[in-house]
C-alpha cells in the first residue's frame, strides 16, 4: 500500500514536471515573438529606409546626405544601396527587404567614422 | 490475480493521465497562439509615404518639362514613349503611374502623356473618375492630388495637369 502511494505520488509529480515544462516552453517561445514584435526593430528598420529613401527622392545633385550611425532608431550597423533600393541594417535586424527610391542622380556611399554619408552626383 | 488487476487498472490510469496531459498542453498551445495573435495585431504598423514619394515624383516631372515657365512643343517625347526615363533621366520609376495633360488656354487639350505599369489599370479608372478620387482620396494613399501648373506654350497660354499613382 505504501509503494503504490510513492508511486502513484512520484507519477504525479512526474506528470506535473513535463506539463510545467511543456507549458514554460510553449509560453517562452510566444513571450520571446512578443518580445520581438515589442522592440520593433523591423518598424525602426523600415522607418529609417523610408526616410533616407525620401531624401534621396528629394535630393539635388552637390547634396551630402549624413546618416549618423547612433541615431534615435537604433545603431546603424551598414546602409547599402542598390538596385534602386535602400537598404539599412539596424542592429539586432540583420535583414532588410529595403526600399525603393528614385532619383535621376548617381549615389555613392561613404562610411565615414560615426557616419554614412551618401553624395548625390550628377 | 489481485496484483495482475491492479497493474492493468494503473496501465489504463496512465493513459488516461497522458491524453489529458496531451490535451492540456494543446489547450496551453491555443491560448498562447491566441494571445500571441492578439499582440500582433496591437502593435502591427504601417508606414506609407506614398503621398510624399507622389508629390516629389510630380514636382520633379514638372520641373523635367519646364524649368522657367516655358514650354516648347517640338521638344515633348511622343505618346508611349518612356519620358520618365529617356526625357527626364529618373531612374527607379517602376512603381509609379504618371499622367500628363497638356493644354492651350484657348483650344484645350493637344497632348496627353501617360506611363505606368499595366498593372495599375484599375487605378487608372479610378483616377479618371474624379468624383471617386475625390472621394476615396483621403482613405487611399499613394493617388496624388493632380497639380496644374501654367505655362507659356509656344508663345501661347497654357497648362500641364500632372497626377502621381504609387503602387504599394
Amino acid at each position: 500500500m505504501k509503494n503504490f502511494l510513492k508511486n502513484k505520488r512520484a507519477g504525479i509529480l512526474h506528470q506535473a514536471v513535463i506539463q510545467i515544462i511543456l507549458i514554460g516552453l510553449i509560453f517562452g517561445l510566444f513571450f520571446a515573438a512578443i518580445n520581438l514584435r515589442v522592440q520593433s526593430r523591423d518598424v525602426k528598420q523600415g522607418l529609417l529606409e523610408r526616410q533616407v529613401a525620401l531624401i534621396i527622392d528629394s535630393a539635388s545633385p552637390g547634396m551630402e546626405i549624413s546618416v549618423y550611425k547612433k541615431n534615435a532608431n537604433g545603431y546603424i550597423n551598414n546602409l547599402e544601396i542598390k538596385e534602386n533600393r535602400v537598404y539599412v541594417y539596424v542592429e539586432g535586424a540583420p535583414y532588410s527587404n529595403g526600399y525603393p527610391y528614385f532619383t535621376e542622380y548617381n549615389l555613392k556611399i561613404e562610411d565615414v567614422g560615426r557616419t554614412f554619408i551618401i553624395k548625390v552626383e550628377k | 490475480m489481485k496484483i495482475k488487476n491492479n497493474f492493468s487498472k494503473g496501465k489504463r490510469g496512465a493513459t488516461g493521465e497522458a491524453i489529458v496531459t496531451i490535451w492540456r498542453v494543446i489547450l496551453v498551445g491555443i491560448i498562447a497562439f491566441f494571445i500571441f495573435g492578439i499582440s500582433a495585431f496591437t502593435y502591427s504598423y504601417s508606414i506609407d509615404v506614398r503621398d510624399m514619394e507622389g508629390a516629389i515624383m510630380i514636382k520633379k516631372v514638372v520641373n523635367c518639362f519646364s524649368q522657367d515657365g516655358t514650354l516648347k512643343t517640338s521638344s515633348l517625347p511622343k505618346n508611349g514613349e518612356e519620358f520618365l526615363f529617356n526625357k527626364c533621366k529618373i531612374k527607379g520609376a517602376e512603381r509609379f503611374f504618371v499622367k500628363i495633360q497638356f493644354n492651350y488656354t484657348e483650344s484645350g487639350e493637344f497632348l496627353v502623356l501617360e506611363q505606368g505599369e499595366g498593372d495599375l489599370e484599375w487605378t487608372k479608372k479610378i483616377y479618371e473618375d474624379e468624383d471617386l478620387t475625390n472621394s476615396i482620396r483621403e482613405f487611399r494613399p499613394g493617388v496624388s492630388k493632380p497639380l496644374t501648373v501654367p505655362l507659356l506654350i509656344d508663345g501661347k497660354d497654357g497648362k500641364i495637369t500632372v497626377g502621381v499613382l504609387v503602387n504599394p
